[in-house]
């Protein structure tokens, strides 16, 4: 026997097939292999009902070239499809332009890559790259079928795909990577460095071929989005960015978890239209990071206070701006709060404003804050506390420090139990070295 | 009270009377001189240093052999004492390896992380002194995340376990890039672990891994250290799939020690019952610690440990009321915290007592110990070498102590301890073919590097493998390569120790507000050990369970101060599905091949602490389990046994026995655990069967599909079967023990034969042919009988 049959009788397979067998015996026209495939064809149709423009007739397999516009070709590791794409200038992406996304300052990507490397170089010659796997466990099993490229030329956004229509066409795909990777000097992604970046390492070294992609400059947008606009966000991922951000409404878009499946059935079927959708997906996600890349350059660079940007952005920025000692970045922006002085800001923006005027030295502007904050019933800890030392320590008018921290205390407020023991503890020094004088 | 020494102790002892009665011996083994070699002189002279500093002028000269051969390339198994250091003989070359050339990168496997950590700060200490930039490192579970990539990057030395290697290492292996290539050593220690079901799981980790090696053009020296068993020669090429070379002549001075194999008074002639081994067991141990005779306790089982920790420390709880450690216990199950803490107390000498079960075996540093008793025998020669070993590690005279139970094992070392003390018969077996282990290590392979037509993986017909797991959709085929293609990631479906890697967690509901999680039970045991209503002992306290949820795979439990505990029942049910070989010996047709086996737990019984007296029964109703695995057997012609002066009842019975018999012989002659093989009583199509049940035996039978249970003295269609004896693996697809259990059927006949037939008792007893109240009166006396007519 057959040990494959002694294995199917291990794990109790034979008795389901001796049971479909009888069946068979029963209805001889269905032979198994054309079951399968009647099945997985059926799943492809109604996946593709969910999406009403690629709605076909039923049963029409269809070929690839003619879903997606692209060709087959060829370098010495074998044969791959590529889809080339320019975005022109004028094209939009949400609320913005393309060509408004071109030439973005290169010391603030720097900053939000936290790599003065990249300061050097120009926004053409950063490669923006994200792939579409067979899933996400990580590891050696998993590969990247779909690598998605794009980068500025001549005024217009290029974005190229390079599709593995089979395992077998993975290496020649890869060498094509490399080839576009070794044209440019920086890499940008969303979650490329966990991600992307190490999946494609991994395959390359499986594929015994050189890559230097590990090696480049990486600005992976996922850190600095988190930092800047996580605030308001639901979550941190490039579709809900995209939304809540820059007003891109994707229609009939692949959920990810889908993605693996239907590639698992395009190796089975070869219908073309399982493809489509992904190959869309991933071209958005391109130009997004081109336009987010734009996008989180603006806010730290102060450029201008559009509706796309609140305040909350902008003080995330300034921080972002101090923890990489960019004093003058930071100032550039508070310079934008002074102009309008942001009578609309909540009280959470108001002390991460004053946070900043004190770190940032601008004292003056921080005490304004502080006073008003102070002025506002129920009080909070944070102002009366900032303000009294700085009446303590700076002003040394122990006075109104000691008036301050007395009436707080007396006022409706929001302290805890340790606070208002803080509190206490200050005015018993203050006491103390009144009595001293 | 004036302390002993244990010298004094040991003097005292052999003066005792009635224990000299009861000793079946008592060897004294003498310290042995050393045999010394100079160093090679190609070792680098600061590293000579360190170690001449450390006391060792001269190398053992199985360390200078071994060196020599690792050094030339060759792969090598190490076979010598605990202490006669062995781990030198791997961390001088790989420590030379790379100090010659800092590129060169090793792997050290543990069993156990315990091992690896203990391991990891011994040749730590070691470049410390040596003050050169040789990195070395923990890779396992508890490494965290951050330290992780410059360990890849960095590590000259990585030491692990099979299971970080199998679901950590070998699907990232792209990351460990610079240890793949650069990979000159992988040293395994305590080889004989791997055996069993774990070893055949670990012999596939040793298949990927080679593969991954050769991908990256890298040949490592493999470097095996075990303990003495038979075939370590055998096993080791049975795991790499290589020649190597055996050592196994120590050069080590030995310290000397006193081994006492003990076996218990008879208490009743009658039934042939012998005292429980728990009894001497427990007195012998706290008149040790007592004395300041710091003591390791093993017994077999969880349970054993829990009761003789609650005897002990019923004991001690006078002297030291609030020392909750002075003795304790120590087991797979307590969580790691409280094993480290026992672990250091041992070394501190605060804990004066521990009972373990084989979990201290190992190597684990727990400083030296000056007694080891050891309550049963642990199923190996190797097992028990090892543990006696735990005493007296390195210095002075130590005191092993063996006491017997009432099993055909035990009582047979007893009758022949010349066997015990001459011979290693036993044998580590794998079967890194079975078709269940091999597939998984299939699809685990195939994620970590498509494999090319023609290539070899196991001894089974790969390519028939692949195309399986591509009509299963998890692998696809481009013209002559197998690539994965799924989103699973195939490592983590696999445990490679556990038959399931299930786990039923058992959660003590004592109080209400605060339920606390206090151990893990593997779903297979959960069956036995947390059943509804049963007792379960946990860290010496009594626990009732009142609700096993399976689905949930929780037991609720809570404290309780019962003065019993409880014993599952279980049935067994074979069919033959089908036979691979067979053959005619005198009165038998004797056959291996491949078997259904149904259990079902039906009942329990309470049994009382310290009387160990029987106090009742409950059922329980659980589903039955079902499993395909690899059996021996041989079918017994009904009219041949018509011929016997017996009635049929008495015949059963008879069967009943000798299966008792043979599955005890069996689990010596392999090497393996009592639990890793079973038996049943039936007849080849299932259709009917024998079991204990609450009072007796019962045969069950059935009639158009349904069971029919009849108490066996009306010995219901008794006539109408060919009763068949089976010895099966009890694991799925087995393990490959049936094969030669078939080839040993004579052989195993005839022992049986030859114990029942010395055995003191009057009418069988647990020695021999099982307990006279299972086993019924005649039992002794059939036995022989019938072998008589199955052996020429």
């Amino acid at each position: 026997m057959k040990s494959i049959d002694k294995l199917k009788r291990l794990t109790g397979e034979n008795i389901l097939k001796e049971k479909v067998d009888e069946l068979r015996r029963i209805h001889p026209s269905s032979a198994s292999r054309k079951t399968e495939i009647d099945e997985l064809r059926q799943r492809i149709e109604t996946v593709m009902h969910r999406s009403p423009q690629q709605r076909q007739s039923q049963n029409i397999k269809s070929n690839l070239t003619e879903i997606v516009e692209g060709v087959e070709i060829e370098n010495k590791y074998g044969k791959f499809f590529l889809v080339s794409d320019i975005v022109s200038r004028s094209s939009r992406h949400g609320h913005r332009n393309i060509f408004e996304a071109f030439d973005f300052d290169m010391t603030a990507a720097a900053m939000l890559a936290n790599n003065p490397c990249i300061s050097e170089y120009c926004s053409s010659d950063a490669l923006f790259l994200d792939t579409e796997t067979t899933g996400l466990a990580g590891g050696t099993g998993t590969m990247a079928f779909l690598i998605g490229l794009g980068w500025f030329e001549e005024g217009h956004f290029h974005v190229r795909q390079i599709l593995a229509r089979d395992f077998g066409e993975e290496r020649a795909a890869l060498y094509h990577l490399s080839q576009i990777a070794s044209r440019k000097k920086f890499l940008v992604t969303f979650n490329g460095k966990a991600f992307d970046v190490n999946l494609l390492t991994t395959r390359f070294i499986l594929n015994r071929l050189k890559s230097d992609l590990a090696e480049l400059p990486h600005l992976d947008l996922l850190h600095p989005s988190r930092r800047i606009l996580g605030h308001r966000l639901e979550n941190s991922r490039l579709a809900t960015l995209e939304t809540q951000v820059f007003g891109v409404e994707r229609e009939g878009d692949i959920p990810g978890w889908e993605i693996p499946q239907r590639y698992f059935d395009w190796l089975k079927s070869r219908d073309g239209r399982l493809l489509a959708a992904i190959f869309e997906h991933n071209r958005l996600d391109v130009i997004s990071m081109a336009t987010l890349t734009a996008h989180l350059v603006e806010i730290l660079t102060a450029q201008s206070m559009t509706k796309y940007a609140n305040a909350d952005d902008y003080l995330a920025a300034a921080r972002l701006l101090l923890t990489r000692a960019n004093a003058e970045g930071v100032e550039k922006i508070l310079n934008i709060f002074q102009e309008n002085s942001c009578p609309d800001f909540s009280h959470q923006s108001k002390k991460k404003l004053a946070q900043l005027y004190k770190r940032t030295g601008r004292l003056d502007e921080a005490v304004q804050i502080w006073r008003e904050l102070a002025a506002c019933e129920p009080v909070e800890f944070y102002a009366i506390s900032e303000l009294a030392k700085w009446l303590e320590h700076r002003e040394r008018d122990h006075h109104q420090a000691r008036i301050l921290a007395e009436n707080a205390l007396n006022q409706a407020n929001t302290f805890s139990a340790e606070e208002r023991q803080s509190l206490l503890h200050r005015l018993k020094r203050l006491n103390a070295k009144a009595e001293e004088k | 009270m004036v302390k002993l020494t244990l010298d004094e102790w040991i003097a005292r002892l052999k003066k005792n009377k009635s224990f000299n009665h009861n000793a079946a011996a008592i060897v004294e083994i003498p310290a042995k001189p050393g045999d010394w070699e100079d160093y090679p002189e190609w070792v680098n002279l600061s590293l000579r240093t360190v170690l001449e500093k450390r006391g060792m002028e001269k190398l053992y000269k199985h360390q200078a052999q071994a060196v020599r051969f690792i050094r030339n390339g060759q792969d090598v198994v190490l076979v010598t004492p605990t202490a006669s250091g062995k781990t030198l003989c791997y961390n001088l070359p790989v420590l030379q390896s790379i100090l010659d050339k800092p590129e060169t990168r090793a792997l050290y496997l543990f069993p156990t992380k315990a091992l690896a950590q203990d391991q990891m700060h011994e040749i730590h200490s070691l470049i410390t002194d040596l003050a050169a930039d040789i990195k070395t490192f923990t890779y396992d579970g508890d490494t965290p995340a951050d330290a992780r990539q410059s360990i890849r990057k960095q590590g000259h030395i990585i030491v692990t376990n099979p299971d970080m290697l199998h679901a950590g290492i070998l699907p990232h292996h792209t990351k460990w890039q610079k240890l793949f290539m650069n990979l000159k050593y992988i040293v395994i220690d305590e080889l004989h672990i791997y055996r069993g079901i774990f070893g055949s799981h670990f012999a596939n980790v040793i298949r990927r891994l080679v593969r991954i090696c050769r991908f990256y053009g890298a040949n490592p020296v493999f470097i095996c250290c075990s303990a003495t068993v038979a075939n370590p020669r055998e096993h080791a090429e049975k795991i790499l799939e290589r020649q190597v070379a055996l050592l196994d002549k120590s050069g080590a001075p030995t310290a000397a020690k006193t081994f006492i194999l003990y076996n218990p008074p008879i208490v009743n002639r009658e039934l042939g019952i012998r005292q429980s081994a728990m009894t001497p067991a427990r007195k012998i141990a706290s008149d040790l610690i007592e004395n300041n005779i710091q003591t390791i306790i093993f017994a077999t089982s969880r349970l054993n440990v829990e009761v003789l920790t609650k005897y002990l420390k019923d004991k001690f709880v006078k002297i030291k009321p609030k020392d909750d450690h002075f003795v304790t216990g120590y087991r797979g199950g307590y969580l790691p915290n409280l094993r480290r803490e026992i672990e250091s107390g041992l070394r501190t000498r605060e804990v004066m007592g521990v009972i373990s079960t084989n979990a201290l075996e190992l190597g684990i540093d727990i400083g030296n110990l000056e007694a080891c008793i050891m309550t049963g025998y642990p199923g190996s020669i190797a097992s028990t070498w090892q543990q006696a070993g735990r005493a007296g590690r390195r210095t002075g005279r130590s005191l092993a102590i063996l006491i017997a139970r009432s099993n055909p094992l035990d009582q047979y070392i007893m009758e022949n301890p010349d066997y015990f003390f001459a011979l290693s018969p036993e044998h580590c077996r794998i079967n890194p073919d079975n078709l269940l282990i091999l597939l998984h290590h299939i699809k685990s392979a195939a994620f970590e590097l498509p494999f090319e037509k023609g290539e070899k993986f196991g001894r089974e017909n790969l390519e028939e493998f692949l195309e399986y797991l591509e009509e299963k959709g998890v692998l696809h085929r481009t013209t002559d390569r197998w690539h994965w293609a799924a989103e699973s990631y195939p490592a983590d479906e696999v445990s490679l120790r556990a038959i399931n890697p299930e786990n039923v967690v058992v959660v003590d509901t004592t109080d209400a507000g605060n339920h606390k999680v206090i151990a893990e039970v593997d779903l297979d045991s959960s069956f036995t050990a947390v059943h509804n209503e049963a007792i379960y002992l946990h860290a010496s306290e009594q626990y009732h369970v009142d609700k096993l949820d399976l689905e949930g795979k929780k037991a609720y439990v809570h404290k309780v101060d019962s003065d019993y505990y409880t014993d599952a029942m279980t049935y067994t049910n074979v069919r033959v599905i089908d036979s691979f070989e067979n053959h005619s010996e005198a009165g038998a047709i004797v056959e291996h091949g491949e078997v259904q086996v149904v259990r079902k737990v039906v009942g329990y019984k309470k049994i009382k602490f310290y009387t160990s007296e029987n106090l009742g029964y409950g059922d329980v109703n659980l589903p039955e389990k079902d499993m395909h695995t690899t059996s021996y057997w041989f079918t017994i012609q009904r009219d041949r046994l018509s011929e016997l002066n017996f009635t049929p009842a008495e015949i059963i019975d008879g069967l009943s026995a000798l299966a008792y018999t043979l599955q005890h012989l069996s689990a010596l002659y392999l090497m393996a655990d009592t639990h890793d093989i079973d038996r049943s009583l039936g007849d080849k199509s299932g259709e009917w069967f024998v079991s204990q049940g609450k009072t007796g035996r019962v045969i069950t039978s059935f009639n158009a599909g349904k069971p029919e249970m009849t108490d066996n003295k009306t010995g219901a269609r008794i006539d109408e079967f060919d009763p068949t004896i089976f010895i099966f693996d009890s694991y799925p697809g087995g393990i490959g023990f049936s094969e030669l259990l078939y080839r040993e059927h004579a052989n195993l006949l005839s022992a049986a034969k030859s114990l029942i037939e010395k055995c003191p008792c009057a009418y069988g007893c647990p020695s021999c042919v099982g307990p006279t109240l299972e086993v019924g009166k005649t039992a002794k006396e059939i036995v022989p009988q019938i072998v008589g007519l199955l052996i020429a």
